[in-house]
């Protein structure tokens, strides 16, 4: 309890509490506006918290984090375009009711019921970080070795294209960790002769070019001339009745529950993403419905489930980060490099040496969710307008700010050269349809799952003891399933694809 | 042989490169495990799934003979067409990180937002004047939020000074 309310004053300190403010009025507006992802957002914000202390530079991120998953709701149902990734589903209900001549329902079913998925999500958050840390702590390098491998594993076998595309994306990711000095040692490997490559490569230039490009460049091979300017349509009624909207969010409490529910459990999974929670919790609350045919038409089942597993995701992505270092999507991945960058090692030893830190992090998370509904009442109409700034100025925007970010690391020019290489990188990874997932996974945990193998092995040479130890050969048995999984997936998927080509197009 | 199996000969190219360059690594006396041993795992594994990529590139286009023709007969000019932005923004930005310790990060920046945002936008004297106003806006921007209210002090140039 004291930890809550030392965290809870510290937020409430001005400096803080402004910050988190203009995060998520900066996610707001970065979800609000299509091509603008939030991890995009966030990584443009990044660059501002380096100056702050790290409660207030998480608070802002966390801010945008949350926002984000709002603003993405705007221009879905405003534009029938999401503005992120993780408001897809949002379009198919909120956008027909907008254009039934309810708009300002659409966006404030959305955004209720957004509030009330991470708000419930927030408990679980919260018990679930702090029991899953405890339970980490009791872990040996072998239990550690084997998690990261379950991580990698599943996120390779729920790669979009390929399995075996995303085990060598994950092979890339690692190697690219053991380029500079080794962990144990300290001696240098692959550097070249080049000092900067000592330290190993600067992760956060690395993620933002790989992320940042891949995303702007699609953008821009998408784009057609005049499309941004086309897409603001005229005046807009927004005025809705709050109580209204609330109780008809009541009045579906299963979906509430249950779409909150597969938010916070998609998010749970490493590196799936808001986008996967979203599209679930859509499906499920239509096949859960007693008038599916009616999903799709405008109606607020929909809206209620897409929104509140997507807030919900945060949560759920938020309790790995935190109890494991592992990311659940790429934004916490991004938030991972934000803690490294203000000298705090992401892992299971979080919550336990920096539980301040830690429980402001919880606090952050439940104001930041409280805060969007004032800040979207005060700032709706800034919102629609936000949504038709051009590509053409957002592209130079954004790499300009992703090179400050690169450079402001360690004041270096050489870490503009390396976003700008990793953004080459990233962009033909893409093209090549190789997944970008489980490459940043990869270079996330992959000095931890190297100092815990050697260690494993030096502490008791016996690599059986990677299978007998109960919790690690239970994670071991589940990177084979997770594996397997992926392999059926993938044939299923072939097989599909050869029948399609197989019948004759209809025209 | 298609893109994946390329991908899959290049990827194996350089593991193998590697490979051999993890000899040159000094193993420390009495470590039964040396640095060199992790990275010789991951590249066997690397390289085994480059191997398992050719493989399968190479099987799926015996048992699919028809796969590459429509791509064969879409015209090369019609493939490249949505990659000239791309290309653009790519080689201004390499200049653009080429040009800052030259010239400092305030004029390559200014240069940078204004060239790219004009070309990449519709070509009229209107936008190339908005182009520049944004451009100048923005890094003033910049300046003021990083150097004077952060603290960062961004590259300065070899030439300008500034």
């Amino acid at each position: 309890m004291e930890l809550w309310l030392h965290a809870s004053a510290r937020l409430l300190q001005p400096d803080v509490l402004l910050s988190l403010v203009a995060g998520v009025v900066a996610g707001l507006i970065g979800g609000a506006i299509p091509g603008i992802t939030i991890t995009m957002t966030v990584i443009l914000v990044l660059p501002f918290t380096f100056g702050m202390d790290p409660l207030q530079g998480l608070a802002t991120l966390i801010g945008v984090y949350v926002g984000g998953e709002s603003g993405g709701l705007i221009s879905a149902t405003l534009l029938g375009i999401p503005g992120t990734a993780s408001a897809v589903a949002t379009t198919f209900d909120g956008h027909a009711m907008a254009k039934r001549g309810e708009p300002g329902r659409a966006v404030w079913l959305g955004i209720w019921a957004g509030l009330l998925g991470g708000l419930l999500a927030g408990i679980p958050l919260v018990i679930g970080a702090l029991t899953l840390a405890a339970l980490a702590l009791r872990f040996g390098p072998w239990e550690y070795f084997s998690l990261f491998v379950l991580t990698l594993s599943i996120v390779s076998s729920l790669s979009e294209h390929s399995l075996l595309k995303g085990l060598i994306a994950a092979a890339v990711g690692l190697f690219l960790t053991v380029v500079g000095s080794d962990p144990i040692m300290g001696v240098p490997r692959f550097t070249f002769g080049l000092e900067y490559l000592r330290t190993g490569f600067p992760f956060l230039p690395v993620l933002v070019g790989v992320y940042a490009f891949a995303q702007l460049m699609r953008d821009l091979e998408r784009r057609r001339a005049g499309q941004a300017a086309a897409l603001v349509r005229g005046p807009v009624a927004l005025s809705v009745s709050h109580t209204r909207v609330i109780r008809e969010i009541f009045s579906q409490w299963t979906n509430l529950l249950r779409s909150t529910l597969i938010g916070l459990w998609i998010g749970v999974l490493p590196a799936v993403g808001g986008s996967a929670a979203n599209i679930l919790a859509y499906d499920q609350a239509k096949k859960f419905s007693r008038h599916p045919e009616r999903f799709g038409t405008g109606i607020a089942d929909g809206i209620i489930a897409a929104e509140s597993s997507n807030n919900a995701n945060v949560a759920g992505s938020l309790i790995t980060m935190m109890a494991f270092g592992i990311p659940g999507d790429a934004v916490s991945a991004v938030m991972i490099g934000a803690l490294i960058i203000h000298g705090i090692q992401p892992g299971p030893l979080f919550i336990s040496s920096k539980p301040d830190l830690a429980y402001g992090m919880f606090a952050a998370y439940f104001l930041a969710t409280l805060m969007t509904v004032p800040i979207v009442a005060a700032l709706l109409r800034l919102l629609v307008r936000a949504v038709s700034v051009p590509l053409h100025f957002l592209v130079p925007v954004i790499l300009v700010l992703g090179a400050v970010g690169a450079y402001a690391v360690n004041n270096l020019v050489a870490n503009v050269w390396t976003f700008f290489l990793f953004g080459v990188l990233g962009y033909l990874m893409v093209k090549l349809e190789f997944p970008l997932a489980p490459l940043i996974l990869g270079l996330i945990l992959g000095d931890q799952i190297e100092v815990n193998l050697i260690r494993a092995i030096m502490t008791e040479p016996n690599p059986l003891l990677f299978l007998t130890r109960p919790v690690s050969g239970l994670f071991l048995v589940l990177s084979v399933v997770s594996f397997g999984w992926g392999v059926v997936q993938a044939r299923r998927q072939a097989r599909a694809g050869r029948l399609a080509s197989a019948v004759p197009s209809g025209g | 042989m298609g893109r994946d199996g390329i991908v899959g000969l290049f990827l194996l190219a350089i593991t193998l490169w590697l490979y051999q360059h993890t000899g040159e690594i000094p193993h420390p006396p009495f470590i039964p495990l040396g640095p060199e041993f992790y990275p010789r795992g991951l590249l066997g594994l690397l390289g085994g799934l480059s191997v398992a990529l050719v493989a399968t590139d190479v099987l799926s286009r015996g048992s699919d003979p028809t796969s590459r023709r429509g791509k064969k007969e879409e015209s090369f000019r019609r493939r490249i067409e949505p990659y000239g932005q791309v290309l653009l923004t790519y080689f201004l930005f390499g200049g653009y990180v080429a040009l800052m310790p030259l010239v400092g990060f305030r004029v390559a920046t200014l240069l940078f937002v204004a060239a790219l945002a004009w070309m990449l936008g519709p070509r009229s004297v209107r936008h190339g004047v908005v182009s520049v106003s944004l451009a100048a806006a923005f890094t003033a921007a910049v300046y003021f939020v990083f150097e004077v209210y952060l603290k960062l002090l961004l590259p300065r140039g070899v030439i300008t000074g500034v």
